[in-house]
């Protein structure tokens, strides 16, 4: 597989799924991994956790996959792929301005609103359930929240002292 | 979003979106540090200004958070303004992810990967569930809109109805049921 035609299937696969990393996933592997053989499936599954383990968002996997493929350009080019799309919104955006006066388009964004809260707390209750089984990671968890609720801490000093206090637990007890 | 948009020098989006990069735990972390940063600290936007952003993000055909960055960077600066957003929010990601990618010989059977799981992703889980809970804010108890978000939440989490379906269906409901005036906080 030639690193355009790699670039074309994220593109596509993003488009058609809405850029929902996890989605994207079973159609990579048998692409990548299982038809065409570009990475072993221990490459590819390195690769999604690193998506996951490093900041921001969790599709940028695939420019860990681009990379081990075809190096920092393949690693551009796919994370061009994949933002590009996001010039969409701009119509969107455009639409709904023109017309939020309108009752229905009120009401459709209410109704959007309720709906993004409650999947905000559905993916917090998915990783918390993958997660928080680990005692360990107890740790983390309720000492950001505390810091940042109850000594209104920055979120991201927050984030790495209670990462530290959980990882030094670990260290220590485990 | 009637207010007029506050405006912001490419550099300052930059500097914010950067920050944001910063979250670890996927794309709602960067969304709970733009709040901080956006909302709570710069008062460049509303919550729910920025909840409705992220909502039509989520229509996208693309990944959230980027629909996200390229709106708000747009709004604040046009286009030179998305793209430093853009580019901001994906520099640390990007920058490590390959970083680790090309450590993989070292790194993909060490230990290094279980403490991230054990550190950062929990405490990334706090700054999420933080998030949700003071957009949940914005919805008036008790309410049609209390019901329809009770409503997806079991779809999500019972029946696994695909998220994109569920936002679309809800907007649907509102535009149907919700049409009077948001008793909800400003």
């Amino acid at each position: 597989m030639s690193l355009g035609g790699l670039v074309l299937i994220v593109l596509g696969f993003n488009l058609l799924t809405f850029g929902n990393g996890p989605v994207m996933v079973p159609l990579l592997q048998r692409h990548l991994v299982e038809e065409s053989g570009l990475l072993t499936l221990d490459q590819f599954l390195y690769a999604y956790a690193l998506g996951r383990a490093t900041p921001g968002q969790a599709n940028l996997y695939v420019a860990a996959i681009a990379y081990m493929a075809f190096g920092w350009w393949g690693a551009l080019a796919t994370v061009l792929a994949i933002q590009l799309p996001g010039y969409l919104v701009l119509p969107l955006l455009r639409g709904y301005e023109r017309y939020q006066g309108v009752a229905a388009v009120r009401g459709f964004t209410r109704g959007l609103t309720a709906v993004s809260v409650s999947l905000m707390l559905a993916v917090t209750w998915d990783i918390g359930r993958a997660t928080l089984p680990d005692p360990f990671t107890w740790v983390a968890f309720a000492l950001t929240l505390g810091l940042v609720v109850l000594r209104r801490w920055n979120p991201i000093l927050a984030m790495l002292v209670a990462g530290a206090a959980g990882g030094a637990v670990r260290l220590v007890a485990g | 979003m009637a207010s007029a948009p506050a405006r912001l020098a490419s550099a300052q989006i930059f500097r914010v979106f950067f920050r944001a990069g910063w979250g670890f735990g996927g794309g709602l972390a960067v969304l709970a540090l733009l709040e901080e940063e956006l909302v709570t600290r710069r008062r460049l936007m509303s919550r729910a200004d920025l909840i409705t952003l992220w909502s039509i993000g989520r229509i996208v055909p693309c990944g959230t958070m980027t629909a996200v960055a390229v709106a708000i960077g747009w709004r604040l600066g046009g286009l030179p303004g998305s793209v430093a957003a853009l580019t901001a929010m994906i520099l640390p990601g990007f920058v490590c992810t390959v970083a680790l990618a090309a450590g993989y010989a070292v790194l993909g059977h060490g230990p290094a990967l279980g403490y991230v799981r054990v550190t950062l992703i929990p405490a990334a889980l706090g700054l999420i569930l933080v998030s949700a809970l003071r957009i949940g804010r914005e919805i008036p108890v008790p309410s049609p809109e209390l019901a329809l978000a009770a409503a997806a939440f079991v779809a999500a989490i019972g029946f696994r109805v695909n998220p994109t379906l569920l936002l679309v269906g809800g907007g649907v409901v509102g535009a149907l049921l919700l049409r009077g005036p948001t008793r909800g906080k400003p």
